[in-house]
């Protein structure tokens, strides 16, 4: 059961990372369903730049610079071409579907996966305070690699961003009322550009977290519709930091029980992998259709600014 | 400090092929009250915004105290005491009314002191005679409140020019009585006031100096003192004044609408219709006065088949509504005109001809077992722009490309040109449409009404109702509150009524 | 023929750009951008080469039309992926239920079983959208991971071919069979380029009538625009969802038409190179429209042959190239407002 819990916190920083990020594009209003190929990009940069300079910090800063980057071509698009919010995103994740295998074959000699790398060059757990040693909780809360505790502590920095300062203030004012913001002197364009940025470095170390930390290589296709999934916690948290937070935490226990399931059998029956492995998406939608009432997005989200 | 003497020289500006200003030049003197007036369209809105630094003047140069300014953003305009109020409010409805004022000029370093915050803006209040609560969101308030807070917010960033763009459309007329009394007494402490209308009443009332626009130019610059109603409207307009012909009372007859007891649920638990009971004959208008938002809409919403769970009944010749599906109905003698013309009464990516069939198209008329016939779409068009003078006559064209006018000349040609029309329900047949399109459209359904039709029209204009209407019921927090005829009554008692004052 | 003109200007200079900044993209990656030049020489100019393009072109048509049939109707289906499992999945069911159908009848069988299966999984997408408001492209994209790992389990499972090692399902019976174009007309000799290209050219032709001629296309089309207009005129919102995204995922599913009758006559794990997101690409470039989608298919069925083609040419790229031409067209399609603007400035500062 800890080990089981320990695991959902693990397989919840991902869709933290990215549903934080995310929260930031949507509530500038902008529909942001490109997070899976800013992980990409942030994973496979993490990957290689830890394997080549044996650094993990750099891995993150220089993938956190290509996520936001990656979210840059969708604030581009969006922004300054004026292209459909959905479409942009499509565009991303196709690119970076693409890009990230072409270049791992063109390193690597093969477009499926980079390298290992190896144990002395990746995060360590750190075990805060020797708080690991409390039992039971002190496992699940206190013995993770530094990424967690930043997950775990992102979405109360971001809701004290969104609530209590000027520029959170101009952040919901862009997704709720552009042309309000827009009359008192301030661009939304520019509000939107910044909010991208920032939520594109935010999402990208959910990505890095998977190649550098969670494992120790980049696989194509590694995130595996985790920013869909970030994306529903988002909705399911009606685009509050706290309660996307709860939502995140749920849908990675949702994931930890698929796994355990994997290697399992319950009550004598082997489940064939295959409805295993569909657990968490079906879950998803389960939670998406059935447990969220009507959630309102921010109300400019998806219009172009005039 | 005094609000400053503002020129316009030789602005110009065009949007495309539309010249929405052309050479336009006048003087808005230091500590004025000041109007512009002129029919939609005549480009009184597009001169402020250039003002106020949203549009840039192709050609042309504006003075602020004799010193040519170029006003790239109202950044730059705010910065030069000028301040705009619009006429659709630019607030933010989510966040509260103390965060839409600072919007735009907060700290973007470091956190919000929410306290400090709120005791600048109690002294501001204070100061300029407001009393709004500041820790309520914008969707809580009445739309009254939601215009203050766009003063306030002038106020805030201490503009000395205060431009306010159709400022009372949406407001009653006690409403409109105290938005001038605070006016006034702002322009005491030295603001100047400049009021964009078509309400020539208003616009006599309240200011000094009038400059009457007609197709983007400048007719006259005027003062108000001793100006007749009907010599400013000519101006306006550019040619004499027919009068509406006035009708003698019909005898009743059959009934056509009849609602019983009609409850629709609302927000927070407050019902937004509430026994509603009325009905209406034919050969007989109805008019609905009342603010916007006192159930209207979901009147508007039942009335056509839209909304079909409703409480109490309404039916149509005898039909009750929810048993009836509206595609049907609407071949049984219901025409609609939709208050939101461009979302909810045409199509705007369609063709005009597309968009002339639509709630018919199912017509056998136009092509038998499901096909839709181009050349009878076209044709079809064809007949109706000319019998309706729409113009361009382009049936491929579409419908987003047509002025506001001629669109609605299009729904009302659909309408009222179906095999019959028992009732009409017309929900701001007039709203955004110029003058001679407004004669139009009236004409139209005087025309319905004489051929038996039963008419409720919904209108914020109460001219309009009080012009067109046998009979007036006032709506008021979704109830009925008085009923009347335009003979016995008058704008300052339905005003009263629209307000909740009991009679 | 000026409108014409007009219509295409911006799809074509956006597939050149396009592949401009592919062949840049190549010169980084250490290969020669010639390289694209002569596999789309050969895939289009070639017997061989043009009938394996036609032959993904035609998945292509059917998931292009599955994505235009919903956007006509405002919704985005990003879920064709799946749906072209799905109604794979049916045509081996539907094989295997009633395997001695005469010739005629087994093909319409066949048919109308991968239609009604992907149109039975995209009508999820419809109905949870029109009863519960779920925004459908997170259900279409989750859907996909879930009617994909359904197929698999099934292909694995209850119809997997006991007698082989990869994961296949068993083999459909011969009535099934779509001949390939070159049994049936002696063109394109050793591709697999199958009657099912006919199929789908008749699809869009029928689509392009359904959309624009019919009073259901119509108020299909009138509810992607407007749904409050559309409720103003009687037309049921929540009907036209289910009809648009069960139509959309029939034509999905129509993929397997193509790949389990005409081709491999048996349903093999992970067949499609994702021809359902294709679609997308396919849609977009064609503005929607259905006779557009068949010139984008045959040029998005070109690229991703040239792909493969690179693929085996070169030791320095992949395959997924063709996702990122893919991306690229998409984005030079959907900022046309940008690239139209950046034009009219020349043109504004030239006179």
């Amino acid at each position: 059961m800890i080990e089981l819990l320990a695991s959902s916190i693990r397989l919840a920083t991902p869709l933290l990372f990215a549903s934080m990020g995310g929260l930031l594009c949507e509530r500038a209003g902008v529909a942001t369903i490109c997070l899976e190929g800013v992980m990409l990009t942030a994973a496979w940069t993490a990957a290689v730049v830890n394997y080549y300079t044996h650094n993990a910090w750099l891995a993150v800063t220089v993938a956190l610079w290509v996520g936001a980057l990656t979210m840059g071509m969708h604030a581009f698009l969006t922004i300054t071409a004026r292209a459909d919010q959905i479409i942009s995103g499509v565009v991303v994740n196709f690119l970076a579907a693409g890009i990230t295998p072409l270049l791992t074959n063109a390193l690597f000699g093969a477009p499926t996966n980079t390298p290992s790398i190896p144990l002395s060059d990746r995060f360590h757990s750190i075990e805060l305070w020797g708080l690991s040693e409390v039992p039971g909780l002190g496992k699940i809360l206190f013995a993770h690699p530094p990424l967690i505790y930043l997950a775990l502590a992102l979405p109360f920095a971001v809701h004290f961003a969104v609530y209590r300062t000027g520029l959170g203030l101009r952040l919901l004012a862009s997704g709720d009322g552009p042309e309000a913001l827009r009359t008192a002197g301030v661009s939304p364009g520019r509000v939107r550009y910044v909010a991208l940025l920032a939520g594109g470095a935010i999402a990208s170390l959910g990505g890095t977290f998977l190649s550098i930390s969670h494992t120790s290589q980049f696989t194509r296709d590694m995130t595996a519709g985790r920013g869909f999934i970030a994306l529903t916690a988002l909705i399911f948290g009606k685009w509050r930091p706290v309660p996307t937070f709860f939502a995140c935490l749920f849908f990675g226990f949702a994931d930890a029980v698929q796994i355990q399931l994997q290697s399992t059998t319950v009550f004598g029956i082997q489940f064939p992998v295959q409805f295993i492995q569909a657990l968490p998406y079906l879950v998803t939608l389960v939670v998406l259709v059935g447990f969220i009432g009507k959630a309102i997005p921010p109300l400019s989200i998806g219009k172009r600014l005039g | 400090m005094k609000g400053p003497q503002i020129e316009f020289v030789h602005v110009s500006k065009t949007f495309g092929a539309v010249q929405a200003n052309r050479d336009v030049s006048f003087t808005i003197a230091a500590n004025s009250l000041h109007g512009v007036v002129g029919e939609n369209g005549a480009g009184k809105s597009t001169i402020m915004k250039i003002l106020y630094g949203l549009y840039t003047a192709d050609s042309g140069e504006i003075r602020i105290d004799g010193k040519p300014v170029k006003l790239q953003s109202p950044h730059e305009a705010i910065a030069l005491g000028v301040g705009m109020v619009h006429q659709h409010f630019m607030l933010v409805p989510t966040l509260s009314v103390w965060e839409n004022i600072i919007l735009g000029q907060e700290p973007t370093r470091g956190r919000l002191h929410r306290h400090t915050i709120l005791q600048k803006l109690s002294a501001l209040q204070e100061q300029y005679g407001f009393s709004l609560d500041l820790e309520k969101t914008i969707e809580e308030l009445p739309v009254g409140h939601q215009q203050q807070v766009e003063i306030l917010k002038l106020l805030y960033r201490e503009a000395n020019v205060l431009i306010l763009d159709e400022p009372t459309a949406v407001l009653t007329p006690q409403e409109v009585d105290t938005l001038f009394e605070k006016m006034h007494a702002l322009w005491k402490q030295g603001k100047s006031i400049v009021l964009i209308t078509h309400k020539l009443r208003e616009i006599l009332r309240f200011t000094d100096n009038i400059t009457v626009m007609r197709q983007g130019a400048v007719v006259e610059t005027v003062a108000a003192k001793g100006l007749e109603e009907r010599t400013l409207a000519e101006k306006i307009v550019g040619r004499k004044l027919a009068t509406l012909p006035t009708r003698q009372s019909h005898p009743k007859r059959e009934e056509v609408l009849q609602v019983l007891n009609l409850g629709v649920a609302g927000k927070y638990g407050k019902p937004a219709l509430d026994h509603v009971s009325f009905s209406i004959h034919r050969g007989e208008v109805v008019g609905i006065a009342g603010i916007e938002g006192n159930g209207q809409h979901e009147l508007v919403e039942v009335l056509s088949g839209v909304n079909r769970s409703y409480e109490g009944s309404a039916r149509l010749l005898g039909q009750e509504y929810n048993q009836v599906p509206a595609y049907t109905a609407k071949q049984n003698g219901l025409s609609v005109i939709p208050p939101d013309r461009h979302r909810e009464a045409v199509v705007l990516e369609f063709s005009l001809a597309e968009n002339f069939v639509l709630g018919h198209h199912r017509e056998d008329r136009y092509g038998r077992n499901g096909y839709l016939s181009p050349t009878k779409l076209s044709r079809h068009a064809d007949a109706l722009m000319e019998r309706f003078d729409v113009r361009p006559r382009n049936a491929h064209l579409p419908m987003s490309s047509l002025s506001g006018g001629n669109q609605q000349k299009c729904v009302v040609a659909r309408e009222l040109s179906q095999s019959r029309t028992d009732f009409l329900l017309a929900a701001h047949p007039t709203r955004g449409v110029d003058i001679g399109a407004i004669e139009f459209i009236h004409q139209q359904f005087l025309l319905e009404r004489d051929k038996g039709a039963a008419i409720l029209l919904i209108s914020s204009e109460l001219e309009e109702i009080l012009s067109l209407s046998d009979r007036i019921l006032v709506l008021y927090e979704g109830r009925v509150v008085g009923e009347t005829t335009p003979s016995k009554t008058s704008e300052a008692q339905l005003g009263l009524w629209m307000t909740g004052a009991t009679a | 023929m000026k409108k014409l003109f007009s219509a295409l200007k911006g799809p074509v200079a956006g597939v050149a750009l396009s592949l401009a900044v592919c062949a840049g993209l190549l010169a980084l990656l250490g290969e020669s951008p010639y390289v694209l030049l002569e596999a789309l020489q050969s895939t289009l100019f070639t017997s061989f080469g043009l009938g394996y393009t036609l032959f993904y072109a035609t998945p292509l048509i059917f998931t292009g039309l599955a994505v235009a049939v919903c956007f006509h109707c405002g919704l985005f289906n990003i879920g064709a992926e799946g749906q072209l499992y799905v109604g794979s999945v049916g045509i081996i069911v539907i094989g295997s239920l009633f395997p001695n159908l005469p010739g005629a009848l087994a093909l319409t069988f066949g048919v109308a079983a991968a239609f009604l299966f992907g149109g039975l999984w995209g009508g999820i997408a419809g109905f949870l959208k029109a009863k519960r408001g779920s925004h459908e492209v997170i259900v279409t994209i989750l859907l996909n991971f879930v009617g994909i790992a359904l197929a698999n389990y099934l292909i694995l499972y209850p119809l997997r071919n006991q007698t082989v090692q990869n994961p296949e399902t068993v083999e459909l019976s011969a009535p099934y069979f779509l001949p390939t174009l070159f049994e049936s007309t002696g063109l394109f000799e050793s591709t697999p380029v199958n009657l099912a290209l006919l199929l789908a050219v008749l699809t869009a032709c029928f689509m392009f009538f359904f959309l624009f001629r019919t009073a259901w296309g119509y108020e299909l089309r009138a509810v992607g625009a407007s749904n409050r207009a559309s409720e103003f005129a009687g037309i049921s919102v929540g009907r036209n969802t289910l009809l648009a995204m069960f139509i959309g995922g029939g034509l999905a599913g129509m993929v397997g038409v193509n790949e389990v009758m005409g081709h491999q006559h048996k349903l093999v794990e992970g067949f499609s190179p994702q021809y359902g997101f294709t679609g997308i690409a396919v849609a977009l470039l064609a503005r929607n429209h259905p006779i557009g989608i068949l010139l984008s298919a045959v040029l998005f069925g070109a690229l991703h042959n040239s792909a493969r083609e690179i693929e085996f040419l070169s030791d320095k790229v992949s395959k997924e190239l063709s996702l990122v031409l893919q991306g690229l067209i998409i984005a030079f399609v959907a900022s046309h407002y940008l690239l139209e603007n950046t034009l009219k400035r020349r043109k504004k500062g030239a006179a």
